[in-house]
């Protein structure tokens, strides 16, 4: 709004020429109102004749319209109003409205002289005198333009948020809604305004609510609706949706309203739903899993026990009665069972590191690795292995997991350089641009990078038990671990050279 | 206490499980009479000495049950809960001997008050070792817990 420039204009008041009729005869008649309508600059005050001329002018006038008194004086009102309004009329409409009723009120566009518009508070009144003659007009208008734009963009904002905006009066009326609120519900907003709110809930809610508005009332503050209660609103088809309402309180002049966003949660409880019933079709997999492997560890060792024990039983207790092939064969069926019976093992191990929960630790991968190195040259104390274990290599991992994927690396590193004469095993780490590269290298038997892609299947092997003793199951629980941390897992080796496996944790 | 009294109470389902154990013990020179029960009820009436082992009433408990965790009728896990839920046999060292390490079962014996946990090993040498161990500490190291076989 334009700041009025009080000490120049605010006692200038001009007067209306000689001779202009009854209604200037009016104003220069009425000395104190004349001062007044001089001394209030933030309405335009002037008087029109009967046929809608500018007959007086104001300061007030002036600076809301850009007039001086000598530019308007005489012309007609008209030019105050947007070209469209004038096309069709609107002008001598009101003042036909005026004279017949003794006063129009409207807000609408007007024009000021430089051509810019306002949102305006126009009141016309009809002047008569005492015989009822009419006069001419006096027209009152007053600048809202910012009151406008304010309540514009209070209503776009309404109208962008994402949720059905709905605003309730003290009686629980709707008194505002925004286009959400028509396509969530299906309603036309005409609908909806001066309707109860319970409109848009199914009828099993409508007893209540009443009780549970006044219970806001006494106590509002921003707040979920019903926090934990599943709610459900009704389309205009009768149809019901779940969904999550929040209240914010709106204190104004008409007693205290009430903002609802109400969310369609459709789409997110049916994710939950699925989420959910994954989750639980996972737990029941798991469960499956872990009695399938409680009773594999059970009922399949079981057996082997019973072969591996009498075949020792007789191999020591009736020695006497069997002669060397005999003695072989049973130290065969023997070497079977317990080879099996690792298997069973390395198997069982796999299965619990699928299904076991990763619990990361800040663990000391060096180590975790000379723990390992020492139990292992404990097995064959004979053996020498140049060990090059990098110092501080340290990582956030399930220690007990990553144990058992370096106890499995460097236990083939360990097993594949059994043949060297001069064993050099190594981890160590490359930093990469984005990532740590962990390593396990070693000069031992190696392997055709032909058969790489088999390395990490379970039970594949590439070399013969013959050569170095195995299952086959020690590759792919590590590659499992490593995916279990979300790392990856490599390997380049060259035959008889050796091998160098790559992870990343 | 009587030197000819059991000292120890085998828990075994499996006929060809319990031979093993008991030329297990034979092996390691624990010369102790062992009584064997084939199921989690039958090893209940022999502990409270009820049903069918009436007559053990008076007699001493154990040093020792060696449980096994798959049982008819009453699973070792079931065995144990009894055991220690029972003011006679609650301090009873109990000894799981099982196939099985899975955590869970694990977990759940000891929950329960088991002593020890021995997963019975393929190799029968080992199983041998496993044995001669494990009678060597509770019957001859460990002190017997005071209680009504104390009596």
């Amino acid at each position: 709004m334009q700041s009025p420039k009080k000490n120049e204009t605010a006692a200038t008041v001009t007067n209306p020429p000689v001779g202009a009729g009854a209604v200037a005869a009016l104003w220069l008649g009425n000395e104190p109102f004349r001062l007044l309508a001089a001394a209030i600059t933030d309405y335009a005050i002037f008087f029109l004749d009967c046929a809608g001329q500018v007959v007086t002018w104001s300061a007030g006038a002036e600076q809301l319209k850009g007039y001086r008194a000598d530019e308007i004086i005489g012309r007609h009102f008209a030019c105050f109003y947007p070209p469209e309004d004038v096309a069709q009329g609107k002008p001598d409409r009101e003042l036909q409205i005026a004279a017949a009723t003794g006063r129009y009120q409207d807000e609408g566009w007007r024009v000021r002289k430089d051509g810019s518009r306002f949102w305006a508070n126009v009141v016309i009144t009809a002047l008569r005198d005492a015989q009822d003659q009419l006069l001419g007009y006096g027209k009152v208008t007053r600048d809202m333009t910012a009151q406008q734009n304010a309540a514009e963009k209070f209503r776009n904002l309404l109208e962008a948020a994402p949720d059905a905006m709905v605003i309730i009066d003290p009686a629980g009326r709707m008194v505002l809604v925004n286009s959400q609120t028509e396509r969530l519900f299906g309603y036309g907003r005409a609908e909806l305004l001066g309707q109860p709110v319970e409109l848009l809930m199914p009828a099993r809610f409508h007893d209540r609510h009443p009780a549970q508005r006044a219970e806001y009332a006494a106590n509002p503050r921003v707040r979920p609706m019903g926090a934990n209660l599943e709610l459900f609103a009704r389309r205009k088809d009768g149809s019901e949706f779940p969904v999550e309402i929040s209240l914010s309180p709106l204190p104004t002049a008409d007693g205290l309203l009430v903002t609802s966003a109400i969310r369609d949660v459709t789409e997110r409880k049916r994710f939950e739903q699925t989420l959910q019933q994954a989750k639980t079709e996972a737990e029941a997999a798991n469960k499956e899993l872990e009695a399938f492997c409680s009773s594999v560890s059970h009922d399949l060792r079981a057996p082997l026990r019973t072969t591996d024990g009498f075949s020792q039983i007789l191999l020591e207790n009736h020695s006497h009665q069997l002669d060397p092939t005999a003695r072989d064969y049973l130290q065969r069926i023997r070497n079977a069972s317990q080879q099996m019976g690792r298997l069973i093992d390395d198997l069982l191990r796999l299965a619990r590191i699928t299904r076991c929960e990763l619990a990361r630790a800040d663990t000391d991968l060096s180590e975790l690795a000379r723990v390992i190195v020492t139990g292992l040259q404990a097995t064959q104390p004979g053996r020498v292995v140049d060990w090059r274990i990098s110092d501080g290599l340290l990582a956030r991992v399930d220690p007990q997991l990553v144990r058992i994927a370096l106890e499995n690396l460097l236990g083939n590193a360990w097993k594949f350089t059994a043949k060297r004469a001069q064993a050099v095993i190594e981890f160590g780490v490359q930093q990469q641009p984005t990532e740590r590269v962990f390593y396990v290298r070693d000069n031992g038997a190696g392997f055709d990078m032909a058969y790489v892609g088999k390395l990490f299947g379970a039970f594949q092997r590439l070399h013969s038990p013959r050569e170095f003793e195995g299952t086959g199951i020690g590759l792919a629980t590590v590659q499992r671990i490593i995916h279990r941390h979300g790392g990856r897992i490599w390997a380049e080796g060259v035959v008889a050279a050796g091998a160098t496996f790559y992870f990343t944790l | 206490m009587n030197e000819n009294e059991p000292k120890i109470l085998l828990v075994e389902d499996s006929p060809t499980d319990a031979e093993l154990t008991m030329l297990a013990l034979q092996k390691s020179n624990m010369a102790n009479p062992i009584d064997l029960v084939r199921d989690g009820a039958e090893a209940l009436e022999y502990l409270f000495g009820t049903g069918a082992y009436a007559w053990r009433a008076e007699r001493c408990l154990p040093q020792l049950v060696l449980l096994d965790l798959r049982l008819p009728k009453l699973d070792g896990i079931e065995v144990l809960q009894q055991i220690r839920a029972n003011p006679r046999t609650r301090r009873l060292p109990v000894v799981i001997m099982t196939s099985s390490n899975e955590e869970t079962d694990m977990a759940r014996c000891y929950d329960h008050g088991a002593n020890s946990y021995i997963r019975k090993p393929v190799d029968f040498e080992h199983f041998i070792a496993a044995v001669k161990q494990l009678s060597l500490y509770w019957l001859v190291l460990n002190e017997t817990p005071p209680g009504e076989q104390a009596a």
